[in-house]
Formats: C-alpha cells, structure tokens, sequence
C-alpha cells in the first residue's frame, strides 16, 4: 500500500499549538500535524499530569482532547488541521511541555479510587476548603464563556439498509445489500473508506465496487453517535448532524486493538499497533526508528511486517498469545526477534519512552527503543449495538474476533442477507497484565486509573463489574471505556478466580462519540411575524415577544401613544389574537358547554365577553363570542392560548358529537383595532358600514373591498372596532387609517385596559386563579346547567379563598412600577403580588392590581408592598375601573 | 371610500426591486426573480407561489376524493389533498382554476381561507428531495401522498407535484411562520446550488 493516503504533501499550510507554530499537510488531523512535527506529548493526564501522547489515532482515547478554536475537549486525532487553527493542550498549568502540575504524578499515593470519599473530610469541616481546589483539578476542559450559540445543520436521509462503518465487512455488506436491490447508505467516520485495507490492501477494488452502485449513497467523515427507537442513527458529519432511518441497521465497525498493562504503559511513543498503522497508511508517518512490538495475534505478526516495510526497524516482538504459536513461528522464520512466555515487562524513558525490560522464559531482556507498539487483543467496536440494547456474548473457543479481512467480507455479505456470525468479544492476550518495574500500569488512560487501584478497589468489595466501574471510574471518562472496559472485567475475573461470562459486562450509552452542544441543540424556535410585521419595522417599533409572536411593543413611546388614543384615535395590530370560526347548527351549543357564560339566547350581531374555565375552575381564557348569524360564531381567545382553545373546542366538539365545523383564522385574519373617541368617524372613511355600530356588537363588512368582520367593544377603555380581515389584505387597511390614527403598542395596550381595570389573562391570573379570586363571577352563567368548571367552582365557593385582586393607586410622588412585587400581610409575611402596574399619564399616579387578603377592603384599604430592593411602599386600594368610571367612552 | 385593497402574500416583502410581478388574481406574483436561472432551478429551485389561490373547505367527501393524506389532480389541474375525513384543501392549477374540486366535495360546509392562512413555497430540482432532507425529518412523500409533518421548526403540509419531472414538492406553513421558512428553504437550495426564481420557470409541464 502506498503511505500516506490520506494526505496531500503538495499544500501545506500551518496553525499553532500552545504557542507553537505547527506546519501541516492537507489531510493531515491535529494529532498527526504535532507528530509530524514532533511534538509527541500532547496533553496532560486528568490526575496525575503525566505525559501523553497517540494512543489509539481513533478517537478511542481521551490522550488526543484539547481545546480547539475555543471548542473544548476537541479530539485532536479526529480533527482535521485547518490553516490558522489556535490548538491549546489541556490538564496542564503552562503546557503540556511545561507543566507547572508534574509534580502531582508524585502525589498518588494519597490519591487512591475514591479518595475524595475517604479523605479531606477530616478534621471536621475541611471539605468545603478542599473542594473548590479539587474541582478545578479534576474539570476536564474549559468552556469558553465568549463562545456565541450556534446549532449545526440537521439532515435526514433514509433508507433500506444502513451500515455504519466502511471497512472490508461494510463495504461487502453495502454491495451484496445494494445488488439485491436495497437502497444503501454506507457511513464511515474517516476520509476514506477502506478501514483496514487501507494499510492490509485490496480496498480500491472494493471501494470501487462501492462507488459504482447507485443503490449506495456513501457519507465519507460521518461517526455514528448511536442508534436509537425505530432504527434511527445519529451520526456527526462534516458541518452538520445525520439523523439516518433505516429498515435495517448492519454495524460493520470491526475490531479496535485494547492496551497491554505495564509499567509505564503511558509514556508517550507507546501506542495501539493499529495506532502505528494508521500513522504510516494514513498519514506516510513513522511510529519511530526502532519499535518494541507486543503482539497477540496473526494481524499483529502482519503489522510487524508492514511496518518493517515501511521503514521501522522492528527490535522484538513479544508474544503474548499463545506460546509457540504458527505466527510467532512464522515471524521468528521471517528474521524477526520473537520472545515468548513474557513474565513481566516494563517501559522506561523520561519524557518518551527509551526502552523497554522484561522477563521472558525466565531470562531478562533489556532492549533500547523509541517506540512501544501494543495489543492486549483485539474487540469488536460494539458500543453502538451496546448502547442500542444488544448484549454482547463471550464466545471464546470460537476463536476470537476476525482479524482477517476476507472472512470480514463473507461476515459483511451475510449480514446484507439477514445471517452474521455472533458477536464475538475477546482475542485475549494470555496474559495482558504484566508486572514488573516500578512505574504505574494504566488500565484507564483517561481517569489515570491503575492496576493497583482496580486490585485495592476489588480488595474492599468492590467486586461487581458495576461496582467496580462506578467506585474507581473505570470506564467513566471521555471515551468511556473503549479502551478499558474489557480490561477491567478481565482484572475483576482474574481476581476473582471466575470466567468473563460470569464477571459480565458494563453497558455502553450513547452517544458512542463525543456529541457537540451545538449538534444536538436545534435552531431557536422562530417567532411568528403577523402580516403588518413589516409595517412594524418601518415604524421602527420597539419589538417584544408574546407568546409565539413577536409583537411591537411601543413605537413612539407609551406616554404618547395613550394620550393619542384618549384624546383622538390609535390603531394597534392585534393580529395575534386567537380567530375561531365555528358553523354549524350546534356551534352556541358548544360554546355554551366549553365556556362560562351564555350563548344560546344571544342575537346575531350580538357580542358577549367569553371566559373559559378548565375542568378544576381555574380561569383558563377569555375574548369575545360574535354571532354572526344563528349558525355561525367568531370567536376571539387570547394570543397565548389561540392553539390550546382551538384545541379544547375540538376535543369537545368531537366528544359531544355536535354538528359544528370549527376553522382555526388566526393566522388567516390579521385584525387591527381602531381605538379612540374618533374611531367610528375614521372607520367611516373606509367602510360603508361598520361605523354605526353599537357597543358590544359585530357585522360583516367590507373595507377597501375585502371581506371583513367589525367587533365593537372597549377593550382599552374607548370606542373601539376590531377589524379582522384576511390577512392579505391587513397592510392596505393598517396604512389607510394610519394617516389620521398614530400606532400604538403592546405595552400601551396593557396600560390603556389597566386604567379601565380590564384584567389579562395569564398576567393577572396565574395557574389557580378563580373567576372569584380575580372578581369575575359576572362573567358566569349562574343559571346554566352546566360549563366546564362549575362543579369545580361549587366545591372552591364552599372552601372559600384565600386572595382577591384588588386595584390600587400609589401616593403621586411614587413613580415606581414593580410588576411582581409582593404585598405584605399586617405581621411581615408574604399575602400576595402585584400583577400589573404602570405610570397611567391621563391619572398622573401609578395604579395596579395586586392579590391582597380577600378581607382587604375593595377601596381605601391599605396594602404594604415590598420591591424587589426590599423598600416597603404604601398603596390605597380602588375598585376600578380608575378611568372613566360610568364607562360612557367605550359606548 | 378607499380605493380597493390589494392582497399581498406573506413574503411579498421578501423580494427586490428588480423583481418582475405579474398580476395574479387580486394580487401579484413574483414572475421573475433577478439572478434567476434555468440551470440552477433544475438543480434546486424555490419559488414563492402564494399568490395562488387555494382554499380549504370542510363538508363531506365524494367517493371520487382521495384517501386521508393523499392528493389528487383534478380536471382544470388543481390539486386536491384529503387532509381529514370531512376536511380537503385546494391548491389552484399554475392558471388560477379551482372550480373542479367541487367533484371531490360538493356541498361544502364551511370554506377555510388557506390562501392567507398559508404561504405556499414551490421546490423543485433534482436536489429537491435534499433541500427537504435538511428541513423535515420526514422521507419525502411520492405523489399522490402528502405529508402533514413539521419542517423548519414549524408545522407545515409538503405536497408533491408530479408534472415536473425532476421532483418537485409545494411547502404550505403557517404565513406567520412565512417569513421563517422562506429563509430557511432558500438558503438550503442556495447551498445546493440551487436559485431562487419567479413563476416562469416553475409551471408544471402539464400547464405549458
């Protein structure tokens, strides 16, 4: 195989590393970019700050994880090299080179599993000093509190047969399912597919057969990150996340080398054998001059091979599969140096490894060395059908996994035809755990956890496979347990004298790979804009969020706009509004049953205010019911609630079985409301009709043409016409009246209908506020039989209530408007809160509603309220409405 | 009196001045669309087709109307789509013509203003399916099926049209979301090679 394939030697380009600056091919990742440069120690480890360097190139391991461009806990070894890139190592004070924490390597003695369970507690009251420090110790990256929000784009494919990973068993898979006339989606995490075969041979063919296939859509750069309910896979591709549904899921992603355990396994230049592989294959890199092999199967003797080929002189193997085995034999013929019967082995150098000692059928070997290549056996990469539910099996007799890539493909052509092989999950190395030297024997790179923590850990009771996992954190880091898992069972199984089928298994979780916020945050949810939104900005209105809606909340300022409207005429947009038609023979009798009030008898043209109860009594909506005629309804609910009483009025409307249809307008009608002593005068100029009528009433009209329904009422305390037209037609109508009516907003809106003491629901109501409690009993049909809420209204009559809304006026020299602030009881406590309040300038005080003690008296009462600084004012209460109490304006 | 109205689709707004209109009923559709191109709209285009009328209606069904979530061609070439057991919507023929759905419902009860309730946004190309594939979750229906699904964050209804040979869908969403999904489908076809175009270049092979 030609080295290097997955990079172009012609562009180079360079970024910077703790400072450094690193030069790079195209095609290389972060982690091959240092190493070609030799930059081997790439970060510090969690605990005891050791160096580390390559481990696994697979993104198997957590020795590759810095920060890059302000991404934490990037994995260098999976992250393409980009011009100008800011790389920063992490677990370090300086950097990984230099870091001012090295000594804490010398610390570990008082740095057993769980040690922060058993130490610093004493003397008593110690932990809250030591805890701070810990913690900032033991975080794992750093969140950059600069970083702006962002979400990566999702999309969704679909398929027959989806096969995650493109190795010799997923490509044989992806053509057999293909040929049989599946539509195929085949993903794989690297550049280029191939898995193995990229270093072994044979994969063009392969691929090529692959590419040739239009059932076979490739995603090339695409890690699946699990699969879950309904065959879906979540996968992270370039610049977006896959979410991929299959009928049928084949996971082809082969075998991942496991680390041999011995002293000072960690030094950087100590890699995975398949790490060596890739940075040859790959990347046209040299693991080092002279390598230290430590093999367990045929593969590894291969590997061996490959690697002397390709220019690293091979120092020893040593075996530690099965003694006398054909391959060591078949090695040792080659001229290669092969011990067997290994008793103990150690790694040693001071910043890389230099060399490597070891024991081996009784006799001591020394051997110098700049790298040591290792596998304790192979393991199926099974933590997607893991974390899917599938249970993994020890077959050992059945001779390990496949490490031969034509039996790969026969395994990946049944499986495109519905039969596979079992899983299988260890090739174990006869012995993995090597003693020997004086150094720390990683078992869990990432949680710098050793074998003399897994034997003590097992030496308390920790002797379950998820005790063990969950007291020492084996397992637990951030590449949770790829590497560890089975070497920890094997530990537990060894000590305790038990076969791997007894121990068991932890289980893996998705996701598999490591997940950015942004790939799983969706976009924010988008604001609905009502037709007039554009009119809005070139108002530039002060916007502000309703409900779903984005709303102007003022535009020339609340003080102005209110007089305008009391003085002449205002428009406001209330688009948002919910707009419900209801026709049919039954629809008074729907309304009847859902809201409070009366409907039956109520004439065409009539209008009535409408409050909705929910099932408990509770206020759950209001707006107005205008009959139209003795069939049809238009309905207004709250911008809050449109959907929810679209819904309820359906639920009921299919439960009672009654002749209505219901159509939902809000977004179909826009409406604006024509407010002021000069509204019937303006409406006049633009409708024939309309303008004459009364307060509390309603008619079809037509307005510079277009159909539209007029609502008389007196919301903000003046004449007023509800105007809802199809909403096509809403920015024709909104700038005819805007000539002679300036606009106002939201917020003057709510202090127009405050000064009139009209309550809004959700604001001056909360989730257990009775019509009772908020003084709205006239708003009930006494007399009907039934409505939603009445039973419930009976039991809270007898119970009696606690609060009262009550208005309430500040002395004139208080200006303050502390929506939220809370009314005192007489002894200090807390009896209520302000629900509304604002500056009125037509009164030139500051008036409000607040819940007070129902004993508090309608008007002159008194009521203490605190703000939120804790200063306590005295209010008067007043029953309003506070403006125009006859309420001659409105009408 | 006022002079008449004009009715203004949702994204009316959402086009330039050089943008070419052309009367359409009441109202007036984005006819061409500066930077438009043949080429780009075979690859992914979106055009904005809401000034076309369409209504829903609510009544009983014939027996001649098609299944719940599936769509039919009526005989002036509009489309009509079964959404509920006694609910259809209409989508005009790229000619205005609606009258036909009548065999599929005869006696309507109530008619639902769709046009205003509804943007309706024309996809088309060979990459249509892969514009839809990064706004909804959903696998692309095939005609006569239809989708009530949501895509860009919104409910929204993707109705096939299958006289354009390439693929080709409508997206109807709520036309207060218009805006939204407007931006979210256009910038999806632009980075597909797509374009954004007028009416010209989108009438279904059936029309021309």
């Amino acid at each position: 195989m030609k080295p290097g394939l997955f990079i172009n030697p012609a562009r180079r380009f360079s970024f910077n590393f703790d400072g450094r600056k690193i030069s790079a091919f195209e095609g290389d990742t972060v982690a091959t970019a240092l190493w070609r440069c030799g930059v081997k120690t790439l970060s510090r480890s969690f605990k005891y700050h050791r160096r580390r360097g390559i481990l696994s190139l697979s993104g198997a391991d957590a020795n590759t994880l810095m920060d890059i461009d302000g991404a934490p806990n990037a994995r260098a070894d999976q992250t393409p090299a980009a011009a100008g890139m800011l790389a920063r190592s992490r677990h370090c004070v300086g950097s990984a080179e230099n870091d001012r924490l090295a000594a804490m390597n010398w610390l570990s003695p008082f740095l057993p599993p769980g040690f922060y369970y058993k130490a610093f507690f004493r003397p008593r009251g110690a932990w809250p000093l030591w805890e701070p420090l810990i913690r900032r110790l033991a975080g794992i990256g750093q969140v950059n509190p600069e970083a702006r929000p962002e979400t990566i784009e999702k999309v969704h494919a679909f398929c027959d047969v989806a096969i995650i990973g493109g190795g010799p068993a997923g490509l044989a898979a992806a053509v057999a399912a293909a040929r049989a006339g599946d539509s195929v989606c085949l993903l794989d995490k690297n550049p280029q597919f191939g898995g193995s075969l990229n270093w072994r041979g044979g994969g063009r063919k392969q691929i090529a057969a692959a590419e040739s296939e239009k059932n076979i859509r490739l995603y090339p750069l695409h890690e699946a990150t699990g699969i879950f309910a309904d065959n879906l896979i979540a996968a992270n591709g370039p610049q977006h996340s896959l979410r991929l549904r299959a009928k049928k899921i084949i996971c082809a992603t082969g075998a991942r080398d496991t680390p041999a355990v011995f002293a000072n396994n960690d030094l950087p230049g100590i890699m995975l054998i398949s790490a060596a592989l890739r940075l040859a294959f790959l990347y046209d890199l040299a693991c080092g001059r002279r390598a230290v092999i430590l093999a367990t199967n045929a593969a590894d003797a291969n590997a061996a091979r490959l690697l002397k080929n390709y220019g690293v002189s091979i120092a020893a193997v040593f075996n530690l599969g099965e003694k006398d085995s054909a391959w060591a034999e078949s090695l040792s013929s080659d001229g290669f140096t092969v011990f067997d019967d290994v008793r103990e082995f150690s790694a040693s150098g001071r910043q890389f490894v230099s060399g490597v000692r070891a024991v081996c059928g009784g006799r001591r070997k020394e051997i110098a060395c700049d790298c040591g290549l290792m596998n304790g056996g192979a393991l199926p990469a099974a933590e997607l059908p893991s974390g899917a539910g599938a249970a993994a099996k020890f077959v050992l007799s059945a001779g390990g996994v496949n490490n031969r890539p034509a039996a790969a493909e026969k395994d990946g052509e049944a499986a495109a035809s519905g039969g596979a092989r079992p899983p299988q999950t260890d090739s174990p190395a006869n012995n993995v755990f090597l003693s020997g030297g004086g150094g720390k024997a990683f078992v869990d790179f990432d949680e710098d956890l050793v074998l003399k923590d897994l034997d003590v850990a097992i030496g308390e009771g920790f002797d379950d496979v998820q005790l063990l996992k969950r007291y020492t954190t084996a397992g637990m880091g951030p590449s949770q347990g790829k590497l560890t898992n089975m070497l920890a069972a094997r530990r537990l199984a060894k000590n305790r004298g038990e076969s791997m089928e007894d121990v068991g298994q932890t289980t893996f979780r998705p996701p598999a790979a490591a997940e950015t916020l942004s790939g799983l945050a969706n976009p924010p949810r988008p604001l609905k804009r009502t037709a007039l939104d554009r009119m809005h900005v070139n108002l530039a209105a002060s916007f502000m969020n309703a409900g779903v809606w984005r709303r102007p909340a003022h535009y020339a300022g609340v003080e102005k706009e209110s007089l305008a409207v009391r003085e002449k005429a205002g428009i406001i947009d209330i688009s948002t509004l919910g707009k419900i038609m209801l026709s049919g023979p039954d629809a008074a009798k729907l309304l009847e049953h859902v809201y409070a009030g009366k409907f039956a008898a109520q004439k065409p043209g009539a209008v009535r205010y409408a409050l909705m109860l929910d099932e408990s009594g509770i206020i759950a909506d209001d707006g107005v019911a205008a009959r139209l005629d003795e069939d049809r309804f238009f309905l207004t609910a709250t911008t809050g609630n449109a959907e929810a009483v679209y819904r309820m009025l359906l639920l009921w409307k299919a439960r009672l079985r009654l002749r209505v249809d219901l159509a939902n307008l809000t977004s179909a009608y826009a409406a604006v409301n024509l407010a002021g002593p000069d509204a019937p005068r303006l409406l006049a100029k633009f409708s024939e009709s309309g303008a004459e009528l009364g307060y509390m009433r309603a008619a079809e009209i037509k307005i510079g043409g277009a159909p539209a329904f007029a609502v008389r009422t007196g919301f903000v305390g003046e004449k007023g016409f509800e105007i809802h037209l199809p909403s096509g037609y809403a920015s024709d109508l909104w700038n005819a009246l805007l000539a002679d009516a300036p606009p106002f907003g939201v917020e003057t809106q709510r202090l127009l209908r405050l000064e009139k003491g009209h309550i809004i629901i959700g604001q001056d109501t909360d989730g257990l506020t009775t019509p009772e409690e908020a003084d709205m009993e006239w708003a009930l049909g006494r007399d009907k039989p039934f409505y939603l809420g009445k039973r419930a209204l009976e039991i809270h009559k007898k119970r009696g209530i606690r609060r009262q809304l009550r208005g309430f006026i500040l002395p004139a020299h208080n200006r303050r408007t502390g929506e939220s602030d809370l009314v005192l009881a007489k002894d200090g406590g807390i009896s209520g809160h302000v629900t509304s309040a604002a500056y009125s300038p037509a009164l030139g005080r500051v008036i409000g509603l607040a819940f007070a003690p129902p004993e508090t008296r309608k008007t002159g009462g008194v009521l203490l309220m605190r703000a939120a600084g804790g200063e306590v004012m005295e209010a008067r209460t007043f029953a309003p409405p506070f403006y125009d109490r006859e309420g001659k304006r409105q009408k | 009196m006022s002079a008449k109205f004009l009715w203004r689709g949702p994204l009316a707004a959402a086009f330039c001045e050089k943008t070419q209109w052309k009367k359409c009923g009441d109202s007036a559709i984005a006819e061409t669309v500066p930077g438009e191109s043949a080429a780009a709209a075979k690859r992914a285009g979106v055009c904005d087709l809401s000034p076309l009328p369409r209504f829903g209606a609510a009544g009983e069904c014939s027996d001649s109307a098609p299944p719940l979530n599936a769509a039919a061609i009526s005989e002036d070439g509009g489309i009509v789509c079964r959404l509920g057991e006694d609910e259809i919507l209409v989508l005009a023929s790229p000619a205005g013509k609606t009258a036909a759905a009548k065999q599929y419902m005869p006696a309507p009860r109530l008619l639902i203003p769709r046009r205003d309730s509804h943007c309706q946004i024309g996809v088309r190309g060979a990459r249509a399916a892969d514009v839809l594939a990064r706004l909804c979750a959903a696998p692309p229906p095939e005609f006569p099926a239809l989708l009530q699904t949501r895509a860009a964050e919104t409910a929204a209804l993707i109705i096939p049209e299958p006289r354009i040979a390439a693929g080709a869908f409508y997206i109807l969403a709520d036309s207060g979301y218009a805006a939204h999904v407007w931006e979210a489908v256009c910038e999806t076809a632009l980075r597909l090679d797509g374009c954004i175009h007028g009416r010209k270049l989108w009438a279904p092979r059936a029309e021309k």
